[in-house]
């Protein structure tokens, strides 16, 4: 790759990280990663370009290949859940590239996250290769490789690194920044002062949360969101008290402008980690920011396969012998990839038909929480 | 609660697709499906590719034609099916979910009079896009014709300068409004004639940006 391209390539990952919510599209096909045999293994992603660009880094050293397939540009997890991408887009990107041809084995490696909107059987039926879910972070696909394709229980586990949060951050703060912009544009000079306040605001509010993530006192992110909240509301009256003299419309200004941005940003960290999700009428009448979906395994449809176990990025199933059981200990977060890997539909709600139902990738869905 | 409330919208885009559709085109893409369906005589074997929410599909039913319906969002296969469920349509048209390059594959040994592809081609890569129109080849019988509507990127060096211009602009609306990133069609007749496939006449409304295409075996 030329100094050219490398540099082109670093400016679009920026770009998409600073506007997160307009993604850019990578074309598909299929990247060759080092001198591939028609026996070495595919792996599978969708084709936001910031994703694909890490992961051909990621992949550096292995003997590969890489098929990108539609995912209207979107990362994964999401696109799965809002069939942007799903068994169809891969057997495309197989079928076009003619995969077929080009390796002796009929095995591709999904992100684990993908769970949520791929059908396996139907993959094979379009395409002809069998899927099996690999890691759930890139980071982990040469353990996994060096570990001969066995899955770890732990890279079955979404984190939450300080990569990805800073990443949320800029992504939030992006769309935070749109309503600052169109107040500077109709207020003008004579606000100045102000607006860049709320900037401000919005800026320590975003950051604060993302960057210090598990070193806030709370559990829940939105919960903590409100305790920063409460530090710049002290911070502010301090600063007027001590700022002589003390003028009460500027007072009100900061306290109010700093609240109303406060309580945005909380109601967004509901949903823009990916550990808790709930509705928000939920959380404003509890401070309760746990996910209303909770499995509850229908003992007289499973079918014992674990299925569950292996797609579950959370780790809330274990199976023994053909038994499964929950533990509920450890939270779920709603993305219903056990519900959609289920043959039988065997998983149920236990809360019946309150959820977020975010994931619309699964046909029928009231009926089969019931 | 700003992205919460981008994202509650963004969720409610593809059922009214058609409409945000029409109103980017100033009424164009209503234009296009007449033009279209001038195409569709009854009992006419039809095949829509990328139905999405079926507007297309229940018109040429309506007009008596036997039509398989295919698309790889089933979110957007559940609008159609709901707008057909328990009308005498259900018995005209068949649902299939698949992607548009592995048509060939699951309606192996089938074969359509008429082949619709309306805006969609825009939305697919171009090793995605070669393939469809092969595996469109593959479906369509001998004297049968491919029909499709898109945005074609104009070959005229200032039309394409203008268009680049537009496009830009346009870029955001569009994102809004539809959820899909609608990229004009560029180079389409390089991945026709692998495909056996030519094209035997055209029309172009708004302004020449969309393009219905008539298309035959070669």
């Amino acid at each position: 790759m030329s100094k050219f391209e490398e540099i082109k390539d670093f400016i679009i990952s920026c770009r998409c990280v600073l506007l997160r919510y307009n993604p850019i599209r990578s074309e598909c096909g299929l990247v060759k990663i080092g001198n591939p045999s028609s026996a070495s293994p595919v792996f599978v992603s969708g084709n936001y370009f910031h994703t694909v660009k890490r992961l051909e880094k990621a992949l550096r050293g292995l003997d590969c290949y890489l098929l990108v397939c539609d995912s209207a540009g979107i990362n994964v997890w999401c696109a799965s859940g809002v069939c942007d991408f799903n068994e169809h887009k891969i057997a495309d990107s197989v079928n076009s590239t003619g995969l077929s041809e080009i390796v002796s084995h009929r095995r591709l490696i999904l992100p684990l996250l993908s769970a949520s909107g791929v059908d396996l059987g139907g993959l094979e039926k379009e395409c002809g290769f069998k899927g099996v879910f690999g890691p759930a972070d890139f980071r982990d696909i040469k353990k996994y490789a060096g570990n001969g394709f066995k899955l770890e229980p732990e890279m079955r586990l979404v984190r939450f690194a300080f990569a990805e949060r800073y990443y949320n951050a800029f992504g939030m703060f992006a769309v935070f920044l749109v309503p600052v912009i169109a107040l500077k544009l109709i207020a003008g000079k004579k606000h100045e002062g102000k607006i860049h306040f709320l900037l401000l605001m919005n800026f320590i509010n975003i950051f604060s949360n993302f960057m210090l993530y598990d070193r806030l006192p709370f559990k829940y992110p939105a919960n903590n969101s409100l305790f920063i909240g409460a530090l710049i509301q002290l911070a502010i009256a301090a600063y007027s008290l001590f700022k002589r003299p003390f003028r009460l419309a500027s007072y009100i200004f900061c306290s109010l402008s700093a609240f109303v941005i406060n309580f945005l940003v909380s109601v967004d960290m509901l949903g823009s980690t990916p550990f808790y999700k709930t509705t928000i009428a939920h959380w404003l009448s509890s401070a309760d920011n746990k996910s209303l979906f909770q499995p509850l395994i229908s003992q007289d449809l499973c079918a014992g396969c674990g299925s569950c176990a292996l797609v579950c990025p959370k780790g809330l199933f274990t199976e023994h012998g053909g038994t499964v059981r929950v533990d509920y200990t450890r939270e779920c977060c709603e993305c219903l990839a056990c519900v959609k890997q289920c043959a039988p539909r065997a998983i149920k709600n236990k809360n019946g038909p309150v959820f977020k139902d975010d994931i619309k990738s699964i046909e029928n869905i009231n009926e089969i929480m019931n | 609660m700003l992205i919460y409330g981008l994202m509650k919208y963004i969720e409610k885009i593809p059922a009214r697709y058609d409409r945000m559709m029409n109103f980017l085109t100033f009424g164009g893409h209503g234009r296009s499906q007449k033009i279209i369906m001038s195409q569709i005589a009854p009992g006419m074997r039809v095949l829509d590719i990328g139905c999405g929410s079926g507007v297309l599909a229940v018109k040429c039913a309506e007009a008596g034609a036997k039509v398989a319906a295919i698309d790889s969002s089933p979110q957007m296969l559940s609008i159609l099916k709901n707008k057909i469920k328990g009308s005498a349509l259900e018995s005209r048209i068949t649902v299939v979910e698949c992607g548009s390059a592995s048509a060939d594959v699951i309606l192996k040994g089938r074969q359509f009079d008429v082949i619709i592809m309306s805006m969609m081609l825009g939305e697919l890569s171009p090793v995605v896009r070669a393939k469809t129109l092969k595996a469109a080849a593959a479906l369509l019988s001998e004297t049968g014709r491919i029909i499709i509507c898109d945005e074609l990127w104009p070959e005229n060096i200032i039309s394409s300068a203008i268009y680049h211009f537009l496009y830009w602009i346009f870029f955001i609306p569009n994102f809004i409004l539809t959820r899909t990133l609608i990229t004009p069609v560029k180079n389409l007749e390089k991945d026709l004639s692998p495909a056996g496939l030519k094209i035997a006449g055209r029309k172009s409304i708004f302004f020449g940006i969309i393009s219905i295409l008539k298309i035959l075996k070669i």
